[in-house]
């Protein structure tokens, strides 16, 4: 992970000049679950393997460092060995891997202990600890057991393994005990609370997950270590917010490949695009550099987000331009999980003495 | 002579190097000077070599060049970026 301050300062100015640090490909749209608060389109196609291994040369040549795997479900792909072995063989720092866990046979787990050394995370994700929970939101009946079992001998084969959990209404006041369980068993655990609502369905659907109330009702639910490591953040958000007008520290290092190749500034916009990585031969730097919206986007300050005017919480709050695009198609409107996210993390979490 | 430790990635971006130790999963960047070293082990000079191209790419004297090169020689070392070859 890179924390100091030099390297981050150099990557924000190598960020300016057009190169992105971190990228992530998502190598399919499609998937065998089907958890209702996807943000992925499933209508769009996915990229044929030649294809793909040119995006991987051109993100490796554009100077990306860290690359996330993701889906849809990465392990659908048939090829998807093929894909991760040239992806192993080019010259990433880092390397992480999104999946849901359920299609990796011994084939996959042998092919990923062997490789075990080249990867940071291999990142699963569950809705509970209690199976039934995770089946049901899933819609795949014994889905939980496979990606337990996948889980458990990637890591008993040494690959670093995490598990990601993240809250619906379903599992909101049981996901400490998810967290303490997976814990337990030996897994770097991760719980969320952000959503993507990309669609008016998963709006109407989700809009409870994004309220004032779910957020208090999480974050009552953390434990005292949790407590401490939010306060921390969210005094280094102030500092950051302090600091800078911008709307993402990190936006501006990150590029985000869609399954059809399409290119946006991170995974979070899902509905704008900068170009595509395989049809665009123009080098990526001057894909970013050229690209209007690219460099509207860098222009938008925190202060010129209408709604924020006069807000209390601006000196502590996250307001990701991506997720606020996508569910607005501007940046004059946050989405409302950040302003109810905020005022939780006031009303339970500053609220806590140490 | 030296080398760059096997586990150690390099990646060149615009001007800048950086450098991924795997085993501490840290990650080093260097300037300009630093990464001409660094290219000139990986092109397998060895130490007094690096001394001359130090001193006649900045225009500076052979002593400061040596003592300057040595010094970050050493930190590299210490860092196990590099590592004396066999």
């Amino acid at each position: 992970m890179i924390s100091h301050p030099l390297i981050i300062q150099k990557i924000n100015k190598l960020a300016d000049q057009g190169y992105p640090f971190n990228g992530t490909i998502e190598v399919t749209s499609r998937c065998n679950t089907f958890c209702e608060y996807c943000y992925i389109d499933r209508k769009v196609r996915d990229l044929e393997t030649s294809e793909i291994k040119i995006a991987i040369d051109r993100l490796d040549q554009a100077g990306v460092c860290t690359l996330l795997v993701t889906g849809g479900e990465p392990f659908i792909r048939k090829d998807i060995l093929e894909l991760l072995s040239y992806i192993f063989k080019k010259n990433f720092f880092e390397i992480y891997i999104y999946s849901n866990g359920t299609l990796l046979t011994k084939k996959e787990i042998d092919f990923l202990a062997d490789h075990a050394q080249l990867i940071n995370l291999f990142r699963i994700s569950f809705f509970s600890h209690i199976p039934e929970i995770h089946d049901q939101f899933v819609g795949v009946p014994g889905s939980f057991h496979k990606a337990l079992h996948t889980a458990s001998s990637l890591l008993s084969s040494g690959v670093r393994t995490g598990i990601m959990v993240n809250a619906i209404s379903q599992n909101l006041k049981t996901i400490e005990n998810s967290r303490e369980y997976f814990n337990s068993l030996g897994f770097r655990v991760q719980t969320g609370k952000d959503k993507i609502l990309a669609s008016s369905h998963i709006k109407e659907c989700f809009a409870e997950t994004v309220s004032e109330e779910f957020y208090t009702t999480y974050y009552k639910g953390v434990s005292k270590k949790m407590v401490a490591d939010l306060k921390r953040q969210l005094s280094k958000q102030y500092e950051i917010n302090k600091e800078s007008q911008c709307l993402c520290e990190g936006l501006f290092g990150l590029i985000s490949i869609r399954s059809d190749g399409s290119i946006t500034p991170c995974l979070t916009f899902r509905n704008l695009w900068l170009g595509n990585i395989v049809t665009d031969k123009r080098p990526l730097q001057e894909i970013y550099t050229s690209s209007e919206i690219y460099q509207t986007l860098k222009k938008i300050k925190r202060s010129d987000i209408q709604k924020c005017k006069g807000c209390t919480y601006t000196n502590i709050c996250v307001v990701c331009p991506g997720i606020m695009h996508t569910e607005s198609g501007g940046f004059s409107e946050p989405s409302p999980m950040f302003c109810n996210n905020v005022k939780a993390l006031d009303n339970v979490v500053l609220s806590q003495s140490s | 002579m030296f080398k760059i430790n096997p586990e150690i990635s390099i990646k060149k971006i615009a001007d800048e190097i950086f450098m991924y130790n795997r085993q501490q999963s840290l990650i080093h960047s260097f300037n300009e000077t630093g990464a001409l070293i660094l290219e000139s082990i990986q092109n397998q000079l060895d130490t007094e070599q690096i001394c001359q191209k130090i001193s006649s790419e900045y225009e500076i004297d052979a002593k400061t060049a040596r003592e300057d090169t040595l010094q970050f020689i050493e930190i590299l070392l210490q860092q196990k970026i590099i590592q004396k070859a066999s």
